[in-house]
């Protein structure tokens, strides 16, 4: 059961728990903080403990106080043996030498302290062990094991089938999963629990969870993540320690001007600069996130243009440099030598980063927990209020801003997703289960099916990833050749087979596929961002596509180098269907729904002042930034008077505008802010009714606030037939036909792929090119293609549809409207877009939904090349 | 109705075949049978597939045209060394099948074809080293420079694996494997696109002259002047407009 800790236990309570020695140490803290209050108890007991806390509240130390004064007390007695006592996992290598390095000092310090008082205790030992170690570590390792092991999720697999290391696993009492807000999103997190139980068959008595989470909800589900579940399909014990909200945390929305819908963008631009500068010198330490990479350059760039702090006070952070510039800018930062820092998202996580007094977001942060996530990391100590100032620099971003502030001030937060019943990281966990013994299917299935995301897991799903890894999918005569494991069905075991089987396993573990991004520099040399390989391979010279916000004209590619013009204002020419930004979170979107109602009330009822004075005080926005929202929905409003359309787009409306562009394109606007998650979902599916309707390519433009359907001229007449086409029952069949063929699906295709160990990164010790890779993928699925329920493609599938979409949302958002909770309303062709569309439209074609019908396909593109090709000999004679 | 590419020279209905009617022969060109065994050699699992649709293609395009001969323009295998198990046993049920219809059968040698000439031999099979003439047609792989040849008009290779990219209103680009029509010196010529499923094809529309896979059309032909003709099972035959009409419309090149 997963309970709550109610009891705070004082600073005299908590020490006489302790070790004598290491009560002597701890005393050294002024006091306990608010986690080490509730939790420390609890994991003196033994008990799973799920502790979220704000980052610099003390929760690393409350998880470890009472291992660390355990392991003195066992030390003390002599039956500290030479094994692992307690395994500490963190999804992030730079945290774990972090780690290392704040308790190899508190050890020395104890042991310092009990030799003082002439005490002699065995050493505690303490090793981090990564991808990154050495084989000569890893034998001293072996030969001399730590009692507290330091390492991550993908060395964690790789220990568990380490025939002699993991006999010194055995022992493990305690596991402590940090970062747990960042695991449980991904599928890093999923592989996780599936070591975890895997973990809990070799050790000789359970071991006690300790998860350290950042902001996240809601808690019952992420302890349920860490503890899993028992034999008998319950959750395992587990309490839970809600310290989230104990820092004191300060939040503004600003915007650099009056008027954000009718100034220019660039002087726009030049004000958020000014607003910048004084912000940064007013402090003494700042921290900015831009969202993207190419946003975190040109900030550094016009910053340290503006000369606002010397040269050496000033750093980018982001995922591209290099891991020593990022490494020295940290320390600098720790060291508080650094005025002002600038990252993308590289900074919202993980070590400490020393006295920053300010945060800076521009742009939204697209969830609640992230904006409280980013803004924690300023207001080091506990008491110290944290302090954001979130600058929107479209209207769209500054409405983003303005809900998130007010839904944190309320203390909501948006739900986490824990992705479920992954089988690719399932395929890749019986590798490893096949390398350490033999298995009854059945056994494997109650050792997997603890996991939180699996207890759902079909045995069907199982036996069909066994089959493949088997072999039993290819013909029959050659199958035994090349399963990877031996599987007998009748007899429900498998097995390892093939000694190259653990060297495969070892050197393809993971999770995070390869990606190689292509760099992209203009003509001149000047580094503009990057793209993926699988966008290049789509681009024709002259192509226009967007890059960090900007419209760049592709022309030519050397290698892993694509070149390109700036094209300012021009148009893309390409869809393009990446984005690097993070999607909105749909309990957000929501609540932003729920805000344009709101507001749009106000505005029809209310004068200015008034609806100005509302959004300073209940949504922390600034003079500016309440301005330009007001004089967004203003605009809004007018222009649905003018068309004399009564309803207003919200959390129970569904706008769709029906929008003639100046290039004769028919565009159907759907106004929901569902995320683009959702959105996504949505809009390939009414992408694949319309085209299905007429016969012809749909694309669609996916945004956080709506999607786009464009045709290529008015071939729509009847919007209502569109939106019967799609319901509730009918939306995961329909999309699944709707991104059969597309990129996207063929990009995550090689990922699943990977993962399943069915296209291999590391063969016999050489690695596999990325474009190698994406080759062998792009064969594959065309094979697999025909292979029914073949599970890494069912995998694929299932990842874009609940991963990378959200079609369990998509679906319960169709089914109100089917109970009559939300409603569309079809708005007549016009030949303008409404205000709200303005971002929607500017933004260019996200994908295009292709004829399923091969024949009509091809001669839509002959007719097309004819007729090109002819208007093209006519303008040559004239 | 048979799609004519030159006199009495047709597409086997939309399939990446040829048919010779005079000379009751048909052509067609890299097979690479084995291709999976060789990815799996690199680590790639792929679950085997592609001989069955090669050989379900061929017997279509069989009882299509009902030829006396069937020729290999090369790469009958997909290995450049010794032949896999698969290659084995693939190519051996493909020579037995077809010679057990009655069909007489020639592969002319291909770059990826080391190895094969004993199962041919063994089979009664014609091997051709570097060419083969039948009438009025020189038959090639593609991957080796020719000579001049007297007494004939068509040349007819394979190797180049042609496929041109389409782009639709919305700049969305896809892929069609194609036959591609044109000149060498004063025969036609014609390339074949590759039979093997699994070879998607070069795009000759976005790749520069330079880079083409076949000495043969990277030297002494004019690649901008050739026609694709495009072929996709069950949505037939398009002759588009020549190459250098289809570039990508270019600042660049």
């Amino acid at each position: 059961m997963i309970s709550r800790a109610t009891k705070s236990y004082s600073k005299e309570e908590v020490l006489k728990l302790l070790d004598p020695i290491v009560a002597e140490w701890f005393s050294r803290f002024p006091d306990v903080t608010p986690p080490q209050r509730y939790a420390i108890l609890h994991i003196y007991e033994g008990r799973n403990v799920l502790i979220a806390s704000p980052t610099g509240s003390g929760k690393t130390l409350a998880a470890f106080i009472s291992i660390i004064s355990e392991l003195f007390k066992m030390a003390r007695n002599r039956e500290l043996q030479d094994a692992v006592y307690c395994v500490y996992v963190s999804p992030l290598r730079s945290l774990n030498y972090d780690i290392y390095k704040n308790l190899k000092r508190p050890l020395e310090e104890i042991q310092e302290l009990a030799k003082s008082m002439g005490v002699e205790v065995g050493e505690v030992r303490v090793a981090v062990r990564t991808g990154d170690t050495t084989q000569s570590e890893r034998a001293s390792m072996l030969r001399k094991p730590p009692h507290i092991l330091i390492t991550t999720p993908e060395s964690l697999a790789i220990v568990l089938c380490a025939p002699k290391f993991k006999q010194k696993l055995k022992t493990v009492k305690w596991v402590i999963v940090d970062e747990i807000h960042e695991l449980c999103s991904s599928k890093r997190g999923v592989h996780l629990t599936l070591s975890l139980e895997r973990l809990q068959e070799l050790v000789e008595k359970p071991f006690a969870r300790i998860g350290l989470s950042a902001t996240i909800h809601p808690l019952e589900a992420v302890a349920e993540f860490l503890v899993g579940f028992d034999d008998n399909g319950e959750a395992r014990d587990c309490v839970v320690v809600d310290t989230r909200f104990v820092k004191p945390i300060e939040l503004r929305v600003s915007c650099p001007v009056g008027d954000l819908v009718h100034t220019p963008a660039q002087l726009t631009t030049e004000r958020m600069y000014r607003l910048l500068k004084r912000l940064i010198r007013f402090h003494t330490s700042t921290l900015v996130f831009t969202n993207t990479r190419s946003g975190t350059e040109r900030v550094v760039y016009h910053l340290s243009k503006l000369r606002v702090v010397d040269g050496d006070e000033l750093a980018a952070h982001h995922s591209s440099l290099s891991r020593e510039i990022r490494r020295s800018v940290e320390d600098r930062l720790k060291e508080g030598k650094m005025k002002a820092v600038v990252c993308s998202t590289s900074l919202e996580l993980g070590i400490d980063i020393g006295h920053i007094d300010l945060v800076v977001q521009i742009g939204s942060p697209k969830s609640i927990s992230r904006c409280l996530q980013r803004v924690g990391r300023s207001g080091h100590a506990l008491d110290r209020t944290s302090k954001g100032v979130l600058i929107g620099l479209e209207v769209d971003d500054l409405v983003e801003d303005a809900v998130m502030v007010s839904e944190a001030y309320k203390g909501r937060l948006d739900r986490v997703y824990i992705p479920e019943n992954c089988l690719d990281v399932l395929a890749q966990h019986l590798v490893g289960m096949a390398l350490e013994k033999k298995w009854p299917v059945k056994e494997a299935y109650r050792v997997i099916r603890r996991s939180y995301c699996y207890r759902n897991l079909p045995y069907e799903s199982l036996k069909s990833v066994l089959k493949y890894l088997s072999g039993h999918y290819s013909t029959l005569e050659v199958y035994r050749v090349y399963g990877k494991i031996w599987y007998d069905e009748e007899e429900g075991v498998f097995g390892r087979r093939g000694a190259l089987l653990r060297l495969i396993y070892s050197t393809n573990i993971g999770t995070i596929p390869d990606e190689v991004a292509v760099k992209v520099f203009t003509v001149d040399g000047k580094w503009v961002g990057s793209i993926e390989e699988e966008f290049l391979e789509r681009l024709s010279p002259g192509d226009v596509f967007i890059l960090g916000g900007k419209p760049y004209e592709f022309r030519y590619a050397v290698g892993l180098r694509a070149y390109v013009a700036p094209k300012e204002g021009a148009r893309p020419t390409v869809p393009s269907w990446f984005s690097e930004m993070l999607p909105l979170s749909f309990d957000l979107g929501e609540a932003i729904g729920s805000f344009r109602d709101e507001m749009f009330k106000l505005v029809a009822g209310e004068g200015k002042s008034k609806v100005v004075r509302r959004l300073v005080e209940e949504y922390r926005c600034d003079r500016n930034a309440a301005n330009s929202i007001y004089m967004y929905f203003e605009l809004m409003d007018s222009f649905l008077r003018l068309l004399n359309v009564e309803e207003r787009p919200n959390n129970r409306v569904i706008l769709v505008e029906d929008y003639l562009d100046p290039g004769g394109r028919q565009n159907i606007i759907f106004h929901c802010v569902f995320g683009r998650r959702v959105n996504d979902a949505l809009s390939r599916a009414y992408a694949y009714a319309l085209m299905r309707m007429l016969g012809i390519n749909v694309a669609v433009t996916v945004g956080d606030t709506g999607f786009v359907l464009t045709l290529p001229h008015r071939m729509l007449r009847d919007v209502g037939a569109l939106l019967e086409a799609v319901s509730a029952g009918n939306l995961r069949r329909i999309l699944k036909d709707a991104v059969r063929h597309t990129e996207m699906v063929r990009r995550r295709f090689r990922h699943c792929a990977t993962r399943s160990l069915m296209i291999l990164r590391n063969y016999k010790g050489r690695e596999v090119k990325v474009s190698r890779q994406m080759f062998n993928a792009q064969v594959l699925m065309d094979v697999v293609e025909e292979i029914d329920g073949f599970p890494v493609l069912e995998e694929t599938y299932r990842e874009v549809l609940e991963d990378l979409m959200d079609v369990k949302t998509a679906e319960s958002v169709l089914r109100e409207v089917e109970m009559g909770l939300r409603r569309f309303h079809a708005m007549r062709p016009y030949d303008l877009p409404s205000p709200f569309a303005h971002g929607l439209v500017l933004q260019g074609l996200s994908d295009v939904v292709l004829m399923d019908d091969k024949r009509a396909l091809l001669q839509r593109l002959y007719d097309q090349v004819l007729e090109r090709v002819q208007s093209a000999g006519c303008a040559a004679s004239q | 109705m048979a799609f004519e590419l030159v006199k009495s020279v047709e597409v086997v209905g939309d399939l990446p075949g040829l048919y010779l009617r005079d000379e009751g022969i048909l052509l067609v060109a890299d097979l690479h049978i084995g291709y999976e065994q060789a990815l799996e050699k690199q680590g790639i699992h792929v679950p085997r597939s592609t001989y069955p649709k090669t050989k379900k293609a061929m017997e279509s395009m069989l009882c299509n045209v009902n030829p006396e001969k069937v020729v290999v323009l090369g790469d009958v295998k997909h290995e450049f060394g010794v032949p896999s198990d698969q290659e084995w046993a693939e190519a051996k049920d493909l020579l037995k099948w077809l010679l057990d219809l009655g069909l007489e059968v020639h592969v002319v040698r291909g770059n990826h074809d080391n190895y094969i000439v004993s199962i041919l031999k063994r089979y009664g099979a014609g091997f051709h080293n570097q060419s083969m003439i039948v009438g009025r047609y020189l038959l090639v792989h593609g991957h080796e420079q020719l000579e001049e040849h007297g007494n004939v008009e068509v040349l007819v290779m394979g190797h180049e694996h042609p496929a041109i990219a389409l782009k639709d209103h919305f700049g969305f680009k896809r892929k069609f494997k194609c036959f591609l029509k044109g000149m060498w010196g004063n025969l036609s010529l014609i390339v074949l696109p590759a039979l093997s499923p699994l070879a998607s094809g070069s795009t000759i529309n976005e790749s520069p002259k330079g880079l083409l896979l076949s000495p043969i059309l990277r030297a002494n032909v004019d690649i901008e002047r050739f026609k694709p003709v495009v072929v996709e099972d069950g949505a037939g035959v398009y002759e588009f407009p020549e190459i250098g009409k289809l570039r990508p419309a270019a600042t660049y090149q």
